[in-house]
C-alpha cells in the first residue's frame, strides 16, 4: 500500500467517499464528546424550576423532566456510545482472532468451539444480553461483555476461514518447513491477511454495539440510569414525548447519525479492501 | 448495391450498417462497425469468424438482447419483413422474439432455467405467443420433444435440466426455439460445447428440421467445416466487420479475402493425415477500443501493402454473388 | 430425506443442549447463592433453605442439570418467583400480541422488501436503486425505538391519525386490533425491509446475469415474468435463508417495540422479569425462543427442496 501522503487525500476522498464521510462524522463526534466539558453545561445538575423547557438560547435543546440540560446530556451521552462501540469492537476482534486462530489450527478445539458458536447464534442478541445483565445488574463492563459474546461467532468464523485458507498457501508451508515456530508464522503471515476483513467486521460490530447499548439502556438493563446515555435519556423521557419532543429526538438523532457514520465507514472500508464488492452492492 | 438485385420479397431479414458499441468504465468498444447482410426465406446463412469478431453481438443486436447497461446499437437498421426491429417498442419486440425469430445458444448446460421442468419451459414459449391453455401447451412441448428425437418424451417433459445430458438439453433448446414455428432461427454456436459425436447429431437435427419446417437459419460458428455441411451462403466476419460473403461453394473454391484463406488452412483436412499441426493465422485480433486505420486485418495479412494500412477497404463485388473487403481480392483469389 | 431430517433433528438437540446448559448456568453462575437471589432481599434463612431444597441445590451440578432439563422437556418450566404462577402459563397469556406483531411485521417486510429489491435489481443504478441505497443506510442505522417515537410523535400525537400506544386483543374486533398494530409494525419493519431488499437485490443481480435469463428473453418473456418467475425462484434459496435467520433478530426487536408502544407481550414479560429478577421466566423465554429459532431454520432448510429441484436430502 505504501505510505499515505497528505497530497493523496483528495484523490482517496474521490475514490472512496464513504470512508471520508463516515470517518469525518465519526472524528467530529469523538472531538465533540471529548471536548464536552469545555462548551456544554453539567449533564447532572437538576433544576426543579426549569422542567421540560422548550429549546432556548440558554438551553439549545431544552431541558428534561428533572430540569437537566438536554444538550449537555446528549454530548456526554456520546461518550458512552463511543466507549461502548469502540471497546466492543476491539474486544470482539481480540476474542475472535484468538478463537478463530486456535480453531483454524486445532481440529479438536475447532469442533467444540464451532458447536458452541452455533448455540450462541441461536439466542437473540438482546435476550442473551438481558440474561447476562440480569445476573450482575447494570454496568458498562458487563454490558460490553454481553454485546461481545453474540458477536464472537461471526468474527471467529471469519478469522478461522482466513486461517484455513492461508495456511494452505505455499509460503506458510515453506516458512514452517524452514523451521519457523508456529506462533511466529501466525503473526507474520496470517495476521496481515485477517486485518482487512477484521476492520470491516469491526465497523459492523461497533455499529451493532452502539445500537445494542442504546436498546439495552432504553429497556433499563444497560448503563446504570444515573449515567447520561442516549438510551437512558430516551427511556426516562418516554412519558414526555408530547410535551418535550427534543428530549427524545436529540439523543435519537445523534444515535442514528453515529451509527450511520460507522456503517458508512464500514461500507467504505469494504470497497477499499475488496473493490469487487462495490459493483455487487 | 450488393446482391440487392434479387427480388425483395424473398428477403426475410435485411441488416444494414449495424453498429453496436460496448461501454466500459473508461472506454468504448466498437464491437460492430457497420455490418450489412440479408437472410432469404428458407435459406441457411453461415456466419463465420474467430471468437470476438462480432458474430454473437450481431445475433444479439438483431434480437435486441444485449445487456442494456453496457451495450447499445448506435446505428443501422434491422429490417424484418421490411419493418425495422430497432424502431419497435419493447412490447412489439417481445412478440417477435421466440415467435417469428427464435434463438439457441452455445451453452446448453446453463441456458435452461434449472428450477423449472424442460416441458414447462417449452410450454412457456407456446403460451407467451398463443392463447393455448397450460395443458395444450404441455402437449405441444411433448410433441416438440418427440420432433427433436428425444427418447421417451412423455417422461422427459417432466424432467429438470439437471436430469439431462448436454446433448439432450440442446435438443430441448431447439424444441423450445421451434415451438412457435419461427421464420428465422438464429443458432449461436449450438454445437461448440458438445462432444464431437453429439455435435454431428445436433447438426443433422437442425438441417433436417430446417428442411421440414422451411425455417431460415442463421448459423453462427467458428468452424468452416460446419458451414460446409449445413449452409448455402456464408459471411465471414473479422473485427466487427464483414470481410467476405459468398455462396458456400464459391467461398471454398475461391476465397477472396486473406483472412478466409487463413481460416481454411486451419480447418483439419482428413485427407492430409493427422501428423501435421494445423497452421494458425499469426498475430492477434486488433483491439476495438481504438479506431482502426486501414484494413483491420493488415497487421496479420501476408498480402498487406501500403494502401492496406492507410485506407479501410469496403466490401465490393469480386464475382457473381461474391463480395470481399480487400484491396487485393483479385490477387488473393488468383493465388 | 427422512435420514436428513433425523440428522438435522439430532444436531438440533445438540444445539438446544448447548442453549440449555447456558440457560441453566445463568442462574447458577449468578454471584451469590441462587436460593438467595430467588428468595430476594428480605428472606429469612428458613425460606432460603426451603428454596434450596425445592430447587435441589444440595445435589451436584450435573444431577441438577439433568433434573432441570428433564422437567423442561416434559413441559414444566417452573414457577414465577414474583407471581407464583407457572412460567408456561404466564408466557402463553402474553403470546397473542407478540405473535400478532411478529406476523404482521414479517408479512410487511417480506412483501415490501422483496418487491423493493427486485425493482432495484431490475434497473441497477436507476432511481429506485438509489432510493434503496439511501433507505438501507437509514434502515441499518436508525434504531427501532427512535423510529417508533418519531412515528408516534408525527402520526399519533400531531396528526391524531392513529392510537399512540396500547394493544387491543383480536376478539375485540379486527379493526381496533389492526389499528393499534399499524405503528408498531411500521417501526419494527423498517430495518427488515431494508435488509431483505438488499439481500434480494444482490441475489437477483447474480441470477439476472445467468444464461437462462437470456434464453427467457429470447422466448419473448415479459419483464414481469422474467423477474418474478425466472429470476426470483432461482434467487429464492439465499433469500429464504436470510428470512429464516432474521426471525431471531425479530424477537429482539419485538422486545423493544413492545416497550415503546406499551404492548403487553412476551417482550414486556421479559423486561419486567429482569426488573423483578424473576429468573424462571427469563430462562423459559430464552429456551422457547431459541427452540423456535432452531425449528424455523430446520423448516427453511426443508423448504429449499420446494424451491430448487436440485437440492435433495
Amino acid at each position: 500500500m505504501g505510505r499515505l501522503r497528505i497530497s493523496d487525500l483528495p484523490r482517496l476522498a474521490r475514490r472512496h467517499p464513504l470512508v471520508f464521510v463516515g470517518g469525518g462524522i465519526l472524528a467530529l463526534l469523538i472531538i465533540l464528546a471529548l471536548a464536552a466539558p469545555l462548551y456544554a453545561g453539567d449533564p447532572l445538575t437538576m433544576d426543579p424550576f426549569k422542567r421540560l423547557q422548550p429549546p432556548s438560547a440558554e438551553m439549545w435543546f431544552g431541558s428534561d423532566n428533572l430540569g437537566r440540560d438536554v444538550l449537555a446530556r446528549t454530548v456526554f451521552g456520546a461518550r458512552i456510545s463511543l466507549i461502548v462501540g469502540l471497546s466492543a469492537a476491539a474486544a470482539t476482534a481480540l476474542g475472535g482472532v484468538l478463537i478463530g486462530v486456535l480453531a483454524g489450527y486445532n481440529r479438536g478445539f475447532d469442533n467444540v468451539a464451532m458447536r458452541v458458536m452455533d448455540g450462541l447464534m441461536s439466542i437473540p442478541t438482546i435476550l442473551l444480553a438481558i440474561a447476562l445483565i440480569s445476573l450482575t445488574g447494570p454496568g458498562i463492563g458487563i454490558l460490553i461483555i454481553a454485546i461481545v459474546i453474540p458477536q464472537l461467532p461471526s468474527v471467529s468464523r471469519l478469522v478461522r476461514s482466513v486461517v484455513l485458507a492461508v495456511r494452505e498457501r505455499p509460503y506458510v508451508e515453506a516458512a514452517l518447513c524452514g523451521g519457523a515456530r508456529l506462533p511466529k508464522v501466525l503473526w507474520r503471515h496470517i495476521m496481515p491477511s485477517t486485518i482487512p476483513p477484521l476492520m470491516v467486521q469491526g465497523a459492523i460490530v461497533c455499529a451493532d454495539a452502539i445500537l445494542t447499548e442504546a436498546a439495552l439502556s432504553f429497556l433499563g438493563v444497560g448503563v446504570p440510569p444515573e449515567i447520561p446515555s442516549w438510551g437512558n435519556m430516551i427511556a426516562s423521557s418516554r412519558l414526555y414525548l408530547a410535551i418535550a419532543p427534543m428530549t427524545i429526538f436529540a439523543p435519537g438523532i445523534c444515535l442514528a447519525v453515529t451509527v450511520l457514520a460507522v456503517n458508512l465507514l464500514g461500507d467504505g472500508l469494504r470497497d477499499l479492501f475488496d473493490p469487487r464488492s462495490k459493483r455487487r452492492r | 448495391m450488393l446482391m440487392r438485385e434479387s427480388a425483395e420479397d424473398d428477403v426475410l431479414l435485411d441488416v444494414r450498417d449495424l453498429e453496436t458499441h460496448f461501454y466500459g468504465e473508461e472506454s468504448v468498444t466498437r464491437a460492430l462497425g457497420g455490418v450489412s447482410f440479408q437472410v432469404k426465406k428458407g435459406e441457411t446463412l453461415g456466419v463465420v469468424g474467430e471468437s470476438g469478431c462480432g458474430k454473437s453481438v450481431t445475433a444479439l443486436s438483431i434480437l435486441r438482447l444485449l445487456p442494456k447497461l453496457t451495450a447499445r446499437t448506435v446505428g443501422g437498421e434491422v429490417r424484418f419483413h421490411g419493418r425495422d426491429l430497432l424502431d419497435l417498442s419493447d412490447r412489439e419486440m417481445r412478440k417477435i422474439r421466440g415467435h417469428r425469430i427464435a434463438m439457441i445458444f452455445q451453452e446448453p448446460m446453463t441456458s435452461l432455467n434449472p428450477v423449472y421442468t424442460v416441458g414447462r419451459q417449452i410450454a412457456e414459449a407456446v403460451q407467451i405467443h398463443t392463447n393455448a391453455t397450460h395443458s395444450t401447451a404441455m402437449a405441444k412441448a411433448e410433441e416438440m420433444l418427440r420432433l427433436v428425437r428425444i427418447a421417451d418424451p412423455e417422461r422427459r417433459v417432466n424432467n429438470y435440466p439437471y436430469e439431462m445430458s448436454g446433448g439432450m438439453r440442446q435438443r430441448a433448446m431447439i424444441a423450445m426455439a421451434l415451438a412457435c414455428s419461427p421464420e428465422l432461427l438464429i443458432a449461436d454456436e449450438p454445437t461448440t460445447a458438445l462432444d464431437v459425436t453429439i455435435q454431428a447429431q445436433i447438426l443433422r437435427l437442425i438441417v433436417d428440421l430446417k428442411e421440414r419446417t422451411g425455417t431460415a437459419v442463421m448459423f453462427i460458428t467458428h468452424d468452416l467445416g460446419v458451414v460446409a455441411e449445413t449452409c448455402q451462403r456464408v459471411i465471414v466476419m473479422y473485427a466487427g466487420r464483414i470481410v467476405e460473403q459468398a455462396a458456400v461453394t464459391d467461398l471454398f473454391a475461391r476465397p477472396a479475402h486473406p483472412y478466409t484463406q487463413g481460416l481454411m488452412r486451419s480447418v483439419p483436412d482428413p485427407r492430409r493425415g493427422r501428423q501435421r499441426r494445423l497452421p494458425e493465422i499469426p498475430g492477434i485480433v486488433p483491439s476495438l477500443r481504438e479506431p482502426i486505420v486501414g484494413c483491420s486485418f493488415a497487421p496479420r495479412c501476408p498480402f498487406a501493402i501500403d494502401i492496406c494500412r492507410e485506407k479501410t477497404p469496403m466490401l465490393r463485388d469480386v464475382g457473381s454473388s461474391h463480395a470481399a473487403a480487400c484491396w487485393r481480392a483479385e490477387e488473393v483469389m488468383g493465388a | 430425506m427422512v435420514s436428513y431430517i433425523l440428522r438435522r433433528l439430532l444436531s438440533t438437540i445438540a444445539v438446544m443442549t448447548m442453549v440449555g446448559i447456558f440457560v441453566f448456568l445463568l442462574l447458577r453462575l449468578a454471584p451469590g447463592d441462587p436460593a438467595d437471589i430467588i428468595a430476594g432481599d428480605r428472606a429469612t434463612p428458613e425460606m432460603v433453605a426451603g428454596i434450596r431444597e425445592q430447587l435441589g441445590l444440595n445435589e451436584p451440578m450435573p444431577v441438577q442439570f439433568v433434573h432441570w432439563a428433564l422437567s423442561i422437556v416434559s413441559g414444566d418450566f417452573g414457577t414465577s418467583i414474583f407471581t407464583g404462577y407457572p412460567v408456561l402459563q404466564l408466557i402463553s397469556q402474553r403470546l397473542e400480541p407478540t405473535i400478532s406483531l411478529s406476523i404482521l411485521t414479517l408479512s410487511l417486510s417480506v412483501t415490501v422488501g422483496i418487491s423493493f429489491g427486485i425493482l432495484a435489481a431490475w434497473r441497477t443504478g436507476g432511481f429506485i436503486d438509489r432510493v434503496l441505497t439511501a433507505f438501507a443506510a437509514l434502515g441499518f442505522s436508525v434504531p427501532v425505538f427512535v423510529i417508533g417515537y418519531f412515528l408516534i410523535y408525527f402520526l399519533a400525537i400531531s396528526m391524531h391519525w392513529l392510537p399512540v400506544q396500547g394493544y387491543e386483543p383480536i376478539d375485540h374486533g379486527f379493526g381496533p386490533w389492526f389499528v393499534h398494530l399499524i405503528l408498531p409494525t411500521l417501526a419494527l419493519s423498517f430495518p427488515y425491509v431494508a435488509y431483505f431488499a438488499r439481500i434480494v437485490r444482490t441475489s437477483m443481480l447474480e441470477v439476472l446475469s445467468e444464461d437462462y435469463m437470456r434464453t427467457a428473453a429470447a422466448k419473448g418473456a415479459s419483464s414481469y415474468s422474467m423477474l418474478f418467475h425466472h429470476a426470483l425462484k432461482n434467487a429464492g434459496v439465499p433469500i429464504l435463508t436470510v428470512i429464516g435467520m432474521s426471525v431471531a433478530y425479530l424477537i429482539s426487536g419485538v422486545v423493544i417495540t413492545e416497550t415503546v408502544f406499551n404492548i403487553p407481550g412476551v417482550g414486556r414479560l421479559v423486561v419486567d422479569a429482569i426488573n423483578n429478577r424473576d429468573y424462571p421466566i427469563i430462562q423459559g423465554v430464552l429456551i422457547l425462543v431459541s427452540g423456535l429459532y432452531v425449528l424455523i431454520n430446520l423448516a427453511v432448510d426443508l423448504a429449499y427442496t420446494l424451491i430448487d429441484p436440485r437440492i435433495r436430502y
